[in-house]
Formats: structure tokens, sequence, C-alpha cells
């Protein structure tokens, strides 16, 4: 399974992913003009990543400062998603940043969490 | 929206789908329950999204009313700047025709210059606060007048006013050279009505200005450092103005040959003696202006004033000077209100 790095623009996130270490980092704004188009090919390569069986811990960190409602739906997927892969009995940590004075991005990460039952989940802060 | 986005959700409805198309008369429990699980995630993430969406509205409203706010204090901002600069200079700025660079170019002008004769002794003799009203009348009058007549106001410096035209905007050589004598009659005549407006108010001495006018070759543009700039003209053709004027007489208009040129079939106007100036080597030929030239030859007026119990008054414009005419005019005029005055209450009584 291939690395995915696409760097982020003033519309799109950084979309870090590396399955050798077992960690995604989304960051920055997400409102893309095509979600369907940023998103679509991505995710299937972390979908398919989350169905395998895994040795070690898979780290997600969203680092988000802003997101449109296409990107909301993508990410509570993710978290679905990462959920049924510690439900399959592997190690699986979310961190969630927010800036330290965003309420808005804090109460979204309580939100997306509260499905969370066997993956852990980090609220933590950024200046 | 769909694809992949919506993928799973697809997924679901096809199975279902597929069950119906079964015809199965009883649903297993272990289906019903994916249904039901499938259905009851899709309700909640319909509700995050709600929410997400309604925050990101409010949001945007927000954001939308600090703009309204920043773009109401930038128009107030820019309101009051717009009086540190000449408006001409100012409307270029706004519609992206000015460099903001310290930078200039050479064109050909007509430039004015006027001060206040004996503006010294006349500030000695009033309480600062009465000159400041005063001279700030006087700036008002005569800034608008030069807007009247396209003229771009350089500065004012103590009582003096520099004029410049032919930037920003021209409309000719000739055209402007002609703008700047009319604006510069038009400006000693309300000035004569003025001085009786002030002689009424207590004023002591009247306020008599020299204008002088030139057109020549200048530097015009942005001179100074990039964190302070001032928009004006320099040169050689400057400097020499700023002499004619200083040799007008008073409440006259004086101008360069190189005016009079472009001038002369619109203004009445007559040698005088070339000036030798310290650092020119060349004795500069300058014109009085008499008058402005029009249709109906008003310069050839001769008329007689007769009133019961006086001596006629015989009034010949060709024998008067432009200061005379101007301050004859304007008497004129305040002598004919005061009289219509005085007949209207007679009227009404």
């Amino acid at each position: 399974m291939e690395k995915i790095l696409i760097e982020a623009t003033a519309r799109t996130p950084k979309f870090d992913f590396d399955p050798e270490k077992r960690t995604l980092v989304l960051s920055g704004e997400s409102y893309p003009e095509d979600p369907q188009k940023f998103f679509a090919a991505p995710l299937v390569t972390i979908r398919e990543f989350l169905k395998q069986k895994h040795d070690g811990l898979v780290q997600f960190n969203f680092q988000m400062t802003y997101f449109n409602s296409s990107s909301a739906k993508v990410m509570m997927d993710l978290f679905s998603a990462l959920e049924d892969c510690a439900t399959e009995g592997n190690d699986v940590m979310i961190e969630w940043h927010h800036a330290d004075d965003d309420d808005n991005m804090r109460e979204l990460g309580e939100e997306f969490s509260e499905e969370l039952v066997n993956a852990k989940f980090k609220l933590l802060t950024f200046n | 929206m769909a694809g992949e986005l919506l993928s799973q959700e697809i997924e679901t409805l096809d199975w279902c789908e597929t069950l119906v198309t079964q015809g199965l008369e009883f649903i297993p429990q272990t289906d019903f329950l994916r249904i039901t699980k499938d259905y009851r995630r899709l309700l909640k993430d319909l509700q995050r999204i709600l929410r997400i969406s309604d925050r990101n509205e409010l949001r945007l409203q927000k954001m939308s009313e600090e703009l309204q706010t920043e773009k109401k204090r930038f128009e107030t901002i820019a309101t009051r700047l717009s009086s540190y600069l000449p408006s001409q200079v100012y409307d270029s700025i706004f519609e992206g025709k000015q460099s903001f660079e310290v930078k200039s170019q050479r064109k050909l002008l007509t430039m004015f210059f006027s001060d206040i004769q004996g503006f010294t002794k006349i500030s000695e003799a009033l309480q600062p606060e009465r000159l400041t009203l005063l001279i700030n009348e006087y700036f008002s009058e005569m800034s608008a007048i030069a807007k009247e007549y396209g003229g771009t106001i350089d500065k004012f410096i103590g009582d003096a006013v520099m004029i410049f035209f032919g930037d920003p905007e021209t409309r000719g050589h000739d055209r402007d050279a002609l703008m700047a004598v009319q604006m510069a009659v038009a400006m000693q005549r309300r000035l004569s009505e003025l001085n009786i407006k002030w002689e009424k108010e207590g004023l002591p001495y009247p306020l008599i200005t020299r204008m002088g006018i030139n057109t020549g070759w200048c530097t015009v543009g942005n001179f100074g450092s990039n964190q302070r700039m001032s928009y004006t003209i320099i040169g050689g053709e400057v400097n020499l103005t700023s002499r004619i004027e200083s040799a007008c007489e008073p409440g006259g208009v004086l101008m360069a040959y190189e005016t009079y040129a472009l001038v002369k079939n619109h203004v009445v106007a007559v040698e005088s003696e070339p000036l030798p100036f310290k650092g020119i080597t060349r004795a500069v030929r300058t014109y009085l202006v008499k008058d402005l030239i029009a249709e109906d030859k008003a310069n050839e007026m001769e008329a007689t004033l007769e009133i019961p119990g006086h001596d006629p008054i015989n009034i010949s414009a060709s024998q008067l000077s432009l200061p005379e005419k101007l301050k004859l005019l304007a008497n004129l005029r305040d002598i004919a209100n005061q009289l219509d005055h005085t007949n209207h209450d007679r009227e009404n009584s």
C-alpha cells in the first residue's frame, strides 16, 4: 500500500497518510469545490487499510481549523471506520487537535467521538 | 454529492432493495438489526451535518457583519483622508490609476501661485481665532473655485496657494492654461465680494492677493520616501511661477509669455516690462491680465450712471485694471443688493 501526501491549498487540507507508520494527519481547512473528486481516491485506500489487521498502534490525527458539511461527512465516516477497526481488535488512537480559543472545533471533536467505544480518543489544543 | 462519499449508505440501500426483490415473507432479525443500525448511524450523521451547517452559516453571517463594519470604517477613514490630498489624486488612487511608488514624470503643466499681500499685518491685527476663521473661509472659497476649473490643489503654504493644471488629468495644454487664467480671474472676483462681506464683519484690512501663472515643463509625481510621500511638482518653472506671482501688482493676475501664447485669443492682457530674475539668464516676458474676452465684448463697455441729485458717473471698462474692475463690480452688486433689500422692506411695510 502506498503513501498518500496531498499538500494543503487554500480550500483543501493536508492529507498525509503513511501505511508503514500506520498514521494519517489531516490538517488545515477543508471546503473543496468538488469533495467527491478530492476525497474519493484517498478514502478507498484508507478504508481498505482500516479493514486489515495491524501489529502496532494505528494513529489518526485531525488538526482542522475549518471544514464544510461534505468534509464533516468524510470525517464522520473515518471515525466510524476507525471504531470498526478497533472493534476488530486493533489498537487505535484518534487525536483531535483544536486551537486554544476555538470552542466550535472542540465541540465538533466531542460530537464525533460520542460513538467511540473501542477506539481511544484524545482532545488536544494548539496555539 | 454521491459516489465514494456516500458509498456505505448506497451499499446499505442496495442491499435493502435486494432483500425486497427476493420477496421474503420474513426478514431475519440479524438483517433487520443491520438495517436499523445503519439507519441510526445515518440519522446521527445527518443531525451532525445539520448542526455543522447551521453553525457555519452563523459564522458566515457574523463574518459578513464584521466585514460590513470594517467597510464602513474604511469609508469613513477614506473620506477623512481625502481632505489631505488633491481631489484628483484621491480619485485616481481609488480608480487604481495612481502609482504608489516614489516615481515621477515630466509634463507640460500650467502652474498657479497666489499669496495675500500684507498678510503679516493682517495676522497681527486679528485675534488668532478670528484669523483662523478668516483664512479657512478664504481657502475654502478659493478651493471651490479651483475645483470648479479643474485645478489640482498642490498645497497651502501659510497664506499661499499652489495649484497646477494638466495632471493627473489634462484637457490639452491650451485648455489647461485657459482654465488657470479663468480660475485666477474668478478668484479675484470672488475675493472682491468677500472683502465687502468681511469689512462689514469688522475686518480692518481687505485681503488683496497677487497671482502668478506660468506654463512649462515640470517633474510631477510622488516625491519623498516609500514611508512618507507627497504628490507635487518640482522644477525651475515652478520656482519661476512663484517669482512671477511675487512681481504681480496687488489684486492682479500676472502670467508668463508661455501661458499668454496659449490663451491670447481668450484674454485681454497688457505686456509688462520684462522681469529679470536672479538665476535666470533671460528676462522673463510677462503679461498682466486685464479681463477675459466675453462674447458680448464687455471690455468695450462705456456707461453713464445717473443718480437724481448727484453728478452723473461715467464708467469706461477699458480704462480700468482688473482689480479696479472687480472691486467696482463687487461694490455695485452690494449696493444693488442693499437697495433691493430696502425696497422690499418698504413694499412689505
